[in-house]
């Protein structure tokens, strides 16, 4: 068993946890100002393919990185039109947005990289820096929500619409930059998993983390660092799972598959109570009496 | 008790509205009104739910727009109704339902209200910010719990001091003594007082005639959209005459009065036995037909375990309720409803009504047959009752989110005792209504209880109990006193609602309110 202690698990840990941290920040912000972005993993699964695209076609990883975000924040202010402005039903408009995501992804993946041809590897990124990239964001997030009128006032949007929007604060102008920022933050953690370890785009790359860092936010309570950290855990049991798959053969691979999913899921369960959700989460704003 | 005189020498005036209309579909709910306020000066509006107050105000806030007519902020007119707009110009507004973040604590509300620049300054030179505002007005708030945390009068002293933080010198105030106890709103208004000799202009919203002579300089009446009263002073009125005007015609002392009728004792409709639940002790009432007993007393002295326990919400943790000789099953309100108690409950949204549903959908709620009619039929069914009830709407496919707090308690009444009721339980049924709807209301349950029906009334207003009741008992540390019959001595229902008895004292009682 010790072969799951060694130093290249953790080191495999933070590799896997990187791009799902990064999604779970970009939730993260959205949801503290009340919007559920249930497109999360349709997000992280565009910057990934516009990560990969950028990244084939410049030959820089860095410029990958970059077309992951914008793309990423691209689909935020798509989404923050829908449920924003439009008003319409978050959870609904979200799943469709995921769905939509992961067959355009694969369509257009197919149409120009895998009909007749294998799909070009691309350079990749060393991790250190999307290590640190990832701490100037949790940084980023902490100075914005503890130390600026910004954040502060995107929390009380999150909190009490109303009271926010007596003060004088566009509680939708508010929640369109935080989906932005946040579908942007998702692009970039696709974008990472693909220009960074992986070096490679396939069809539904991202494999459910856009979901696991959803329920990281809660697990994290909203906090940067707490859901960081629970991205971390994450992506130790990923790491240890693929060594288990390695040794113990007479357990069926898609057990250890399961792995991150069932720790994620019990540890959302024993949080649950502890963490309390932005009291306007999921409601749209609607001036009125 | 109004010092009119010093005030009106700089009466300089901050706000001028003029002529504002603002519909809301098919309501008029403002009809051409003006409001002047002026400097160092107190401004009372006064009227009855739904009469336009409040959308007035929101109004000024930047909250709302006026379709037509115009709002002059200190000389400049207003073009552009943003709530940031007006708070720029001076002006605040403290509404019903407050406005603080409730996750933020006292000093982290001023700054998101004030911002200094895009930097949230540190925790530090935040509370001293609070400190010195709490140090000029002596308005007393904590800093070390959030907001949501505060006590009522706390979260409104918070909400007067965000608004001097930014030195309004327009303050507006939405009812603001409805949620304090007497002492905090004797503070309130002094505290009022001070700020207007400061030179600002406040208005306040209120139902109660005392406030008005007790606090205000000059006095607005609106009814239905139009001044009734405008702008005069206060001292030039007495409160008759502000009373009926506020009505719309002469009150003579606002109820229905009604003899002591004994009623067929010997037949008790409602029987409660040895009823224990919470903070009551073995409650024993009966109620006979035609007959209503009130049962007065402190909120907080056991009524929600009453009201829990007799509405079946709650199984009591013993004793029994008969309707006409049938014990009631516990914790069964479909039981209680198909033996014919009636129930008006004391929170009407919470356990009333719908609002998301439409009238006639309301009106159905409980008394649903198997099958349903189809809905243009449902709601031809409900008209006839709508009416009867005179519940004031646009119709039956109207939402009862719609309604004015008045013409939701009729439509409460209207699906309660219309199937003829054997029993009422009525809780505080006049509670938040404006004197003619609380009239309305009272008329019906005397109605109800000369039609035969047993009703037992829990109520705030020993005044209104006095005037409806045949017999009173007190509610009082979760035992019951009395009862009293006509003629009322109000002494001693006032020593009975302390706690004392026939010389004897109970065990304290403890404090006003369930929060």
């Amino acid at each position: 068993m010790d072969v799951i202690f060694k130093l290249a698990t953790l080191e495999a840990a933070i590799r896997l946890g990187v791009p799902v941290a990064l999604a779970a920040l970009g939730a993260l912000v959205s949801e503290r100002t009340g919007v559920l972005n249930l497109g999360l993993e349709g997000m992280m699964l565009s910057g990934a393919l516009g990560g990969y695209a950028a990244n084939e076609a410049t030959g820089s990883a860095w410029l990958g990185v970059l077309a992951g975000t914008l793309i990423g924040a691209g689909c935020g202010a798509i989404l923050a039109l829908l449920v924003v402005t439009a008003r319409a039903n978050q959870v609904v408009t979200g799943i469709a947005f995921t769905l939509l995501a992961l067959s355009a992804t694969t369509y257009l993946f197919q149409l120009r990289y895998s009909i007749g041809g294998i799909p070009p590897r691309v350079n990749r990124l060393d991790m250190t820096p999307l290590v640190l990239l990832t701490l100037a964001c949790v940084a980023a997030l902490w100075f914005l929500f503890n130390r600026t009128t910004l954040g502060l006032a995107m929390g009380a949007v999150g909190e009490a619409p109303e009271a926010a929007d007596a003060l004088g604060y566009k509680v939708e102008r508010l929640r369109w930059i935080a989906t932005m920022i946040g579908g942007g933050l998702a692009g970039l953690g696709g974008a990472a998993l693909v220009c960074g370890p992986l070096g490679l785009f396939i069809e539904n790359v991202t494999a459910g983390r856009g979901w696991v860092a959803l329920a990281l936010v809660v697990f994290a309570g909203w906090k940067p660092g707490a859901a960081v950290a629970g991205a971390i855990l994450f992506g130790l049991c990923d790491a240890v799972q693929l060594r288990l798959q390695g040794t113990a053969t007479d357990v069926p691979y898609e057990a250890f598959l399961a792995l991150p999913y069932v720790v994620t899921l019990v540890a959302l369960v024993l949080r649950a109570r502890a963490s309390r959700t932005p009291a306007a989460l999921g409601v749209p704003y609607v001036r009125g009496m | 008790m109004c010092m009119g005189g010093p005030s009106l020498m700089r009466s300089e005036a901050l706000v001028e509205m003029r002529g504002i209309h603002r519909r809301f579909g098919e309501t008029h709910a403002l009809a051409g009104v003006d409001l002047c306020l002026r400097a160092g000066e107190i401004h009372a509006l006064l009227g009855s739910n739904g009469a336009g107050k409040t959308t007035l105000v929101r109004i000024l806030a930047g909250l709302d727009r006026p379709d037509e007519g115009t709002v002059t902020v200190l000389g400049e007119p207003v073009t552009k109704f943003e709530p940031k707009v007006l708070r720029a110009a001076g002006v605040a507004l403290v509404q019903q339902h407050f406005t603080l973040v409730p996750t933020l604590c006292a000093s982290e509300n001023l700054v998101l209200a004030r911002p200094d620049g895009w930097r949230v300054p540190r925790q530090r030179s935040a509370r001293a910010r609070l400190g010195a505002l709490v140090e000029r007005t002596g308005l007393t708030v904590r800093d070390d719990v959030p907001a949501g945390a505060l006590s009522v009068g706390e979260q409104q002293r918070l909400e007067l001091l965000r608004a001097l933080d930014a030195d309004a010198r327009v303050l507006l105030l939405d009812e603001p003594t409805a949620v304090l106890t007497d002492q905090e709103a004797e503070a309130l208004l002094a505290v009022c007082r001070t700020l207007a000799a400061e030179g600002r202009a406040l208005a306040f919203i209120t139902h109660r005639l005392g406030e008005v002579f007790a606090g205000a300089d000059r006095v607005t009446v609106l009814a239905e959209g139009r001044e009734v009263l405008s702008d005069e002073l206060v001292t030039q009125h007495d409160r008759a005459g502000l009373a009926s005007a506020m009505i719309g015609h002469q009150s003579s002392g606002a109820f229905t009065h009604r003899g002591g009728r004994a009623g067929d004792r010997a037949a008790g409709r409602l029987v409660v036995s040895g009823l224990r639940l919470g903070r009551l002790h073995g409650l024993d009432i009966s109620v006979a037909s035609g007959e209503i007993v009130g049962v007065a007393g402190v909120d907080g002295n056991g009524q929600a375990d009453l009201e829990a326990a007799l509405s079946a919400r709650v199984a009591p943790e013993s004793g029994t309720v008969a309707v006409d000789g049938a014990v009631l099953e516990p914790g069964d309100p479909r039981g209680r409803r198909t033996r014919g108690l009636a129930y008006i409950p004391s929170d009407r949204y919470q356990w009333g009504l719908i609002r998301a549903m439409d009238l006639a959908d309301n009106l159905e709620l409980g008394r649903v047959p198997r099958w349903r009619a189809r809905r243009s039929q449902r709601r031809a069914a409900s008209a006839p009752s709508l009416g009867h009830w005179d519940v004031r709407t646009s119709g039956p496919a109207a939402r009862a989110a719609t309604l004015s707090g008045g013409n939701a308690q009729k439509l409460v009444l209207a699906r309660e005792l219309d199937g003829r009721p054997r029993a009422v339980l009525a809780c505080y049924p006049t509670r938040g209504l404006d004197p003619t709807a609380a009239d309305t209301v009272a008329a019906r349950l005397v109605a109800c209880a000369d039609d035969g029906a047993g009703v037992l009334w829990i109520g705030a207003e020993l005044d209104e109990l006095l005037a409806v009741a045949d017999r009173i008992v007190v509610l009082a540390g979760g035992r019951l006193l009395g009862p009293f019959f006509a003629p009322y001595d109000r002494a001693a229902i006032g020593l009975a609602m302390a706690g004392v008895h026939d010389g004897e004292a109970l065990q304290p009682v403890e404090a006003v309110g369930d929060r």
